[in-house]
């Protein structure tokens, strides 16, 4: 059996597949549902509005802060490996970088955005 | 056997999912059901095959119970519980008795649903949309990509500035009378924007009927034994905390606070304060009870019993009263008016009054019309603390976060049985 007889043996087996659910699915299931048995359960209320809405999303200036310092990970990778090479000049060069980043930590909490609003 | 045969017999062999619409004289009663061999009192209908409709409630609860009862997936079946006729759906079955007679009953008839030996019950309300849907919203909702489909022709949210003065969304929606996390029979409509309300109001207060007196009622009329009134407080307020435990999702020591109500007796003060130990290490105080609920100082919370006492104010009428003087009486309070403080000041006001119990003798109190009950003084003819509690929902309640809003409402105990129909914050 080559390549063409695996995929016709997958093939087979999910037409196999989703007759059993289809049959499963027929045996089981109950007939349509009326309006007020589809409505969402609110307690026993009807929904006036449509739930599709837009609202403000607090979390981002930590999901920024987050993806800056991701980036900073990324940079210590490429550093990691000359490391060794440049030696101490390595080490206070990515210090600094560091600092420069701790400032914007540092503005950030003034700023109050680590605070779930 | 068939496929459906096979499932209905595992169904059957499991416990059985309540929902339980509670009316009036019946709260405490579920709280001893949920302690019942193999009956589980769910949060929704959706989990639910069994509709158990408990006590006394009025016409007005008819649409309401109906409509959970629609939503319940098959097969269901409806039980009553000292459910009186007129019953405001219909019943398939039903008991007056204690826990062992209904939960007989709700297990029968689960077991003969489940088999088909009953038929399950037809939906209740029309099958007739009550917005119906007419083409293409204004904002393309109902068209095509993202927003496509069919959303019951609702209209969009509206919008409203919210704390950054952005216009976003505001969504109204109305939840209650039959929510878990709310007192049964109280509806609001809150207008959420993301999780914070913005504004809140409550649309129902005539859904719940008052059901017999119980031990405060009577002793606005009478002196009652303090031995009594007491066992009522401390089991009332052992109920309220396992309210509060089963909201803040810690459920087995929720079944642990209703144990504890089930068995009280008078003098039992170690196993409240191990209860009270027990929540003190887990993480409800910090999680989700800390600096949540306090009130701005112009909200008027004296009459309020463990409310007001929780934030200070050491008002309890039992200090006017000779037989509470006798057994030297002295009111608990607590400082910080957040939902903790309500907590740790119910729990103590619980292991006070199991040792009151104990100490009382056959002194009696109260008969004046004047009653310090466990949710808050009660005068003859005055609005009553839920009254007082419903009128200010809206200010307390307003720009919270949703979950705090459902903690700071549980904190306030509110009887809808004892809400007066001419309420005017309604």
């Amino acid at each position: 059996m080559g390549g063409i007889g695996a995929a016709l043996l997958v093939f087979v087996g999910s037409l196999i597949a989703i007759g059993v659910t289809q049959w499963a699915r027929s045996a089981t299931s109950e007939p349509d549902l009326t309006v007020p048995e589809r409505v969402p359960f609110a307690g026993g209320s009807e929904p006036e509005f449509h739930a599709w809405n837009r609202f403000h999303i607090r979390y981002y200036a930590m999901a920024l802060l987050f993806l800056a310092f991701d980036m900073e990970m990324v940079f210590m990778y490429p550093w990691a490996v000359v490391f060794v090479r440049e030696g101490l000049l390595a080490l206070i060069e990515m210090l600094m970088f560091i600092l420069i980043l701790v400032v914007g930590i540092v503005y950030a909490w003034r700023e109050k955005s680590f605070e779930w609003a | 056997m068939g496929l459906r045969a096979r499932i209905a017999h595992l169904a059957k062999t499991g416990e059985v999912p309540v929902f339980a619409v509670v009316g009036g004289g019946y709260r405490s009663a579920i709280h001893r059901l949920r302690l019942a061999e193999g009956i589980h009192i769910v949060a929704t209908p959706r989990h639910a095959a069994v509709l158990l409709i408990a006590g006394t409630l009025t016409e007005a609860a008819a649409e309401s119970v109906a409509r959970v009862h629609d939503q319940m997936a098959g097969p269901r079946v409806t039980v009553g519980w000292g459910h009186p006729e007129p019953t405001v759906v219909p019943i398939g079955a039903r008991a007056t008795g204690d826990v062992s007679d209904i939960a007989t009953v709700v297990r029968r008839q689960f077991h003969d649903v489940v088999i088909g030996t009953i038929p399950s019950e037809p939906p209740l309300l029309p099958d007739v949309d009550p917005v119906e849907w007419r083409g293409v919203g204004p904002y393309g909702h109902g068209g095509a990509g993202m927003t496509g489909g069919t959303p019951y022709g609702r209209p969009l949210p509206l919008r409203a500035p919210d704390r950054d003065n952005l216009e976003l969304d505001q969504l109204p929606v109305t939840v209650g009378p039959w929510f878990a996390g709310f007192p049964p029979g109280l509806a609001m409509r809150v207008s959420l924007q993301g999780d914070v309300a913005q504004a809140v109001e409550v649309v129902t207060n005539d859904i719940v009927s008052a059901g017999p007196a119980g031990v405060f009622a009577r002793a606005l009329r009478e002196p009652m034994p303090i031995r009594d009134l007491e066992m009522a407080r401390a089991r009332h307020h052992l109920e309220w905390m396992a309210d509060a435990l089963l909201i803040a999702g810690v459920d087995r020591l929720a079944v642990r606070a209703d144990r504890l109500a089930e068995a009280l007796g008078p003098g039992d003060v170690e196993p409240v304060e191990r209860l009270m130990k027990a929540v003190g290490r887990s993480l409800l105080h910090p999680m989700t009870l800390r600096n949540v609920g306090v009130f701005p100082p112009d909200v008027e919370i004296a009459g309020l019993g463990p409310v007001a006492r929780s934030s200070g104010i050491p008002d309890d009428r039992r200090t006017s009263e000779q037989g509470y003087r006798d057994i030297d009486f002295q009111p608990v309070t607590h400082r910080t008016g957040d939902a903790w403080a309500r907590f740790s000041q119910r729990a103590a006001e619980a292991s006070q009054a199991v040792d009151l119990a104990r100490r009382a003798g056959n002194r009696s109190a109260f008969g004046n019309g004047e009653v310090e009950a466990p949710d808050g003084l009660h005068r003859l003819g005055e609005p009553s603390p839920a009254d007082m509690s419903i009128s200010m929902l809206d200010r307390v309640l307003s720009g919270t976060e949703w979950g705090d809003l459902v903690t700071i409402v549980q904190s306030l105990d509110i009887d809808m049985e004892s809400v007066s129909v001419g309420n005017p914050a309604v």
